[in-house]
């Protein structure tokens, strides 16, 4: 028969080591995860600094908007405001106070640049296909607005003349409900072309067709 | 924080002190490496049972009967449990092959492997009872080494396990995963923890098999049921790694889920019956670190690596098919104009940080792991242990979910 040990000090060796190694992790996460918050605000500020600037812009080329031709480097601005956005969300979650105050922001830039391309659309006979495309960040409502979001960011990148202005459903903001109403949107997702409502999800192919039969499409 | 995420950082937190506590064990005690010479030549019992392994049986009786060990100290019984195949022919013709060995076989209905090492265990007439399952062979030197260490409270001697000859992808895993297990096996046995004496080549004293009354019939994994009842009786067991079996492993996935299966649905299924051994003083560390931890194992598979595997890998991964099918995967267009948009603050520094400290740690138990089998890390591929690190876990925790899926159903199983 042998003798029955309990190795007591090693147990406890290994919880000081493990517990040691668990606190730095945890500690490491805390630490970093405030520093985040710093590069929150700094995102927040950008934000207002950039709904101003197109404020004035927007005043600007109000009397003569066909003379204005940098749409795109616009574009590339909001494009990388909602890279930096999408990267708060998977941290802080989409329910974070602060994420959506900031999505409530990026939200009013899009409109507002929807609303200056609709404008040189009319007046200076250019050719901007625009999407207005209202999704829902719950993936229980909405399980197909991953997928839907992809294939617009594809045709984004395949056709040059198409944009893609994207809305959280969810959000309560004024302006964002007054769109709402004026497409009568109601689930998500659903997609806006040349002020026709299309709900639920819409394949590549059929948002090709669209695209293509309701007016010219630049390769 | 979500409950996954302090799911997760629970079994973390276990991972990480039974990876500690094995390390700390080795640095303190060592490994068994010490040799001993055999000075006396006792008679000993080598049982096969054979059930549908025409393929495997001949390989595995004759490795016996290389056994460098006096013929007439060499009882050998293969017992043939209603094997459906040509097993019975094929060892008959081996039995006339050699007629100078000692060699009984018996014929009967299929009545399972505990029930058929029992019959040779009545049969038996050395001092030790050695079980080979008959897709594993045994090296010659297999005796001389491991009788050796016997003393009065030691009640099994097991050897290194290896996976024979590794073809396919998933038995080079598990080449891997049997030097891992059978290093941890050694560290467990210097502490007197060892909770499975498996099928091939376990090596037994016949009086104590006598005393805790033989294998258990019906049983899933009656290899663990005699150990819990051998530990239940505070005798020994030893590891040695200086002398290996060979043993035949699952190449297909199906294959390999249903071998799982059956191990972790029987492991609980003793669990419960030997319930009151789990955190009991009486039996040391067994009782109060292994039973708990091969308990947990369960939970440990499935939140840790299953759920977070899920949640991180898999998911993600299906998603991204998803949307890539949804465009054709037509990726021309992203080329165009690509841009990385990764900033460092993207990542979970607490996660990230435990993962390196896993994959440290893992490291470094394969790195002793593979020095004291005496193996080489890439002996099959590259490949294979990086693999092994990323994904066996899933594996385990996949097969744990079948188990639980099946125990909720009520399924039984025979081996």
């Amino acid at each position: 028969m042998v003798e029955r040990v309990i190795s007591k000090k090693r147990y406890f060796i290994a919880f000081l080591l493990t517990t040691g190694i668990f606190v730095i992790g945890l500690l490491l996460g805390a630490v970093l995860t405030e520093s985040k918050f710093t590069e929150l605000k700094d995102l927040q500020q950008d934000l207002r600094i950039q709904l101003a600037s197109y404020d004035i812009q927007a005043l600007l080329v109000q009397e003569n908007p066909c003379k204005f031709k940098d749409v795109d480097g616009i574009v590339v601005e909001l494009g990388s405001l909602a890279n930096r956005l999408t990267a708060m969300e998977d941290q802080l979650g989409k329910q974070d106070p602060d994420v959506l105050k900031l999505k409530e922001y990026y939200s009013l830039l899009e409109l507002r640049h929807w609303l200056f391309l609709k404008k040189l659309n009319e007046q200076c006979g250019t050719d901007y296909r625009l999407l207005l495309y209202f999704y829902s960040s719950d993936e229980k409502t909405c399980p197909d607005c991953e997928s839907q979001g992809y294939i617009l960011s594809y045709l984004r990148a395949k056709y040059p003349n198409v944009r893609v202005y994207s809305f959280d459903a969810d959000l309560d903001d004024p302006a964002l409900n007054a769109l709402k109403s004026i497409y009568a949107v109601k689930t998500s997702p659903s997609i806006t072309l040349d002020d026709t409502l299309y709900t639920g999800f819409q394949s590549k192919e059929q948002l090709e067709t669209k695209l293509s039969t309701t007016r010219y499409l630049a390769k | 924080m979500e409950l996954l995420q302090i799911l997760v950082l629970v079994a973390f937190y276990l991972s990480l002190y039974f990876i500690t506590f094995w390390l700390l064990t080795f640095f303190e005690k060592g490994i068994l490496t010490e040799e001993k010479e055999l000075t006396h030549f006792p008679k000993v019992t080598v049982a096969l049972p054979v059930y549908n392994e025409e393929k495997n049986v001949a390989k595995s009786i004759l490795s016996v009967l290389a056994l460098d060990y006096p013929a007439n100290k060499l009882q050998i019984i293969v017992v043939n449990d209603g094997s459906k195949d040509n097993s019975l022919s094929v060892i008959k013709q081996l039995i006339k092959e050699h007629p100078q060995k000692n060699i009984l076989l018996i014929d009967q209905k299929n009545a399972g492997k505990g029930a058929v090492l029992n019959t040779a265990l009545r049969r038996a007439t050395g001092e030790y009872f050695v079980c080979l399952d008959s897709d594993s062979e045994i090296s010659s030197d297999a005796l001389k080494k491991m009788l050796p260490h016997f003393t009065d409270d030691v009640a099994v001697v097991l050897p290194l396990m290896k996976v024979r000859t590794p073809t396919t992808i998933l038995q080079k895993l598990q080449w891997c995963e049997y030097l891992l297990n059978f290093f941890y096996k050694s560290l467990m046995a210097a502490i007197n923890c060892v909770h499975v004496a498996p099928g091939p080549f376990s090596v037994y004293k016949k009086k104590i098999l006598k005393e805790v009354g033989g294998f258990a019939v019906d049983n899933l994994t009656e290899d663990f049921e005699i150990t819990l009842k051998i530990q239940k009786k505070h005798y020994k067991i030893i590891q040695l790694l200086n002398t290996t079996v060979y043993t035949g492993t699952p190449h297909t996935f199906k294959g390999i889920i249903k071998q799982r299966n059956r191990w972790y649905k029987g492991t609980l299924l003793n669990l419960f019956t030997y319930k009151n051994m789990i955190f009991n003083k009486k039996y040391g560390d067994f009782g109060l670190l292994q039973l708990p931890r091969v308990l947990l194992s369960g939970f440990l598979a499935v939140t840790f690596i299953g759920l977070t595997g899920w949640r991180f890998i898999l998911k993600p991964l299906l998603q991204r098919i998803n949307n890539w099918s949804s465009i054709n995967f037509d990726f021309s267009v992203f080329l165009k104009n690509l841009q990385f948009n990764f900033t460092w603050f993207d990542l979970n520094f607490t996660n990230l940080f435990f993962a390196i400290i896993s994959l440290i740690l893992s490291l470094t138990i394969i790195n002793y792991a593979y020095h004291y089998t005496k193996e080489k890390v890439f002996r099959y591929g590259f490949i294979s242990v990086p693999i092994y690190i990323l994904a066996y876990g899933l594996l385990a925790s996949f097969v744990w979910l079948t188990v639980f899926v099946d125990l909720i159903r009520g399924k039984r199983q025979r081996w």
